[in-house]
């Protein structure tokens, strides 16, 4: 079941974390940047999507992997370990907007979490895929921004970007599996209605 | 089940996250109902595309995180030499003071030795379990390749000068040439710090 939603996300070829934690306790030197390679974008981009910056996020994802070194000799495996990455993940982000909150004397930043767009030349191929590309991700960057309510980006955001399988998804954010379903019915409905005239027109 | 129980579950349907018994529910149910088939149609070109998404997603933020891992161990490293420098300079505070130098220099020999096999290699503490040794063998490793041994040879023989000796001006000294020969490195980080905690400034 996890190996479909694996090729299918493009995760590197890299050995099983179960593997890799256990090279780290032997003292394995490399298993640990092995484990940083295979999971940083994906921390990264979970995080960007809370704070909405690349400095913070980077921050964030630096922070995640110092704690997970820390206490990865004590660590058992009693969920899986992208669950217990993730989690670890969401904390910090609650922390980053709790401490954000505190020393709110910046001005509200609406920027959005810009992903930088894929360099042109790598899709100069194929010209008219750079611009439908380009919409396409505007688009849902749009709806995930905009109009998708706090537990329904969650959700969707550890589904997709985290890699989870919907009972993981359920365990770091501590609700039941239907209403993790809920949430994700209700995201991908909404991107799938503004995507909608794209398809229509032929243009996707 | 009705149409409003099988939608909720077509995207874990499309990812092949459901357990056998949902999978065969949605499956009976879609061979007679059209609109949700229509449903199953749409969600699965709407999946695609958000797989697109991430995966492009994942490749243009690929050169922001280049040397994360660099970060990450440079972080731990920091953390690690503070921590190793505050329990040497706690068991040393009683020759801070210059009248003690004499008494104590034969001492003060032996804790250089000490120093020196410490900083680069911080002491694990002994509360930690036995694993922890390993991992801290693994960071270790990584940090010879990181860390400029020579600068951290330079920074002990400067605390020598300062905590041991009782000489802030020369060790002040010392600590500058370190932060000037390896900018941006653990080292010239924690010169500053001693240099911005320093009692004395020349
Ligand atoms: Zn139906």
């Amino acid at each position: 079941m996890g190996e479909k939603r694996k090729r299918k996300l493009n995760i590197e070829e890299l050995p099983e974390d179960e593997e890799l934690i256990k090279r780290i306790k032997e003292g394995d030197e490399r298993a640990f940047e092995l484990l940083m390679r295979k999971y940083k974008r994906r921390v990264y981009l979970i995080a960007l999507q809370s704070t909405k910056s690349h400095e913070d996020a980077e921050d964030i994802t630096q922070e995640v992997f110092i704690r997970v070194f820390k206490s990865i000799p004590s660590w058992e495996p009693r969920a899986s370990f992208s669950t217990w990455l993730y989690k670890v993940t969401s904390h910090l982000c609650v922390d980053y907007h709790r401490s954000r909150v505190r020393q709110r004397v910046e001005s509200v930043d609406d920027e959005e979490a810009a992903v930088p767009e894929p360099r042109a030349e790598d899709l100069a191929s194929h010209p008219d895929r750079v611009a439908e590309e380009r919409e396409i991700r505007r688009l849902i960057d749009e709806v995930i921004q905009k109009n998708l309510s706090g537990r329904q980006r969650d959700a969707f955001i550890l589904y997709y970007y985290g890699g989870l399988q919907v009972k993981e998804v359920a365990e770091v954010l501590g609700v039941a599996e239907g209403t993790v379903k809920m949430h994700l019915f209700r995201a991908v409905s909404k991107i799938r209605e503004a995507l909608k005239p794209l398809k229509e027109r032929g243009e996707i | 089940m009705n149409c409003n129980d099988i939608a909720p579950l077509l995207i874990a349907y499309v990812h092949n996250d459901l357990s056998d018994e949902e999978r065969e529910a949605v499956e009976s149910h879609l061979k007679n109902c059209p609109e949700c088939s229509r449903t199953l149609e749409e969600t699965i070109w709407t999946v695609e595309l958000l797989e697109r998404k991430v995966e492009a997603d994942m490749e243009s933020v690929e050169p922001l995180l280049g040397d994360l891992e660099v970060k990450v161990y440079r972080r731990l490293a920091a953390e690690w030499v503070r921590e190793a420098r505050r329990r040497w300079i706690d068991r040393l505070w009683f020759l801070r003071r210059p009248w003690a130098w004499a008494a104590y220099a034969a001492a003060a020999l032996a804790f250089g030795v000490y120093i020196g096999s410490h900083h680069l290699a911080p002491e694990r503490p002994a509360d930690q379990p036995a694993l922890a040794a390993k991992a801290d063998e693994c960071i270790r490793m990584r940090l010879r390749m990181y860390a400029d041994e020579e600068a951290f040879r330079k920074l002990e023989s400067a605390h020598v000068i300062k905590y041991v000796r009782g000489d802030e001006w020369k060790a002040w000294g010392v600590y500058n040439q370190v932060i000037r020969e390896n900018p941006g490195t653990v080292a010239a980080m924690i010169a500053s710090e001693e240099i911005s905690t320093a009692e004395y400034k020349p």
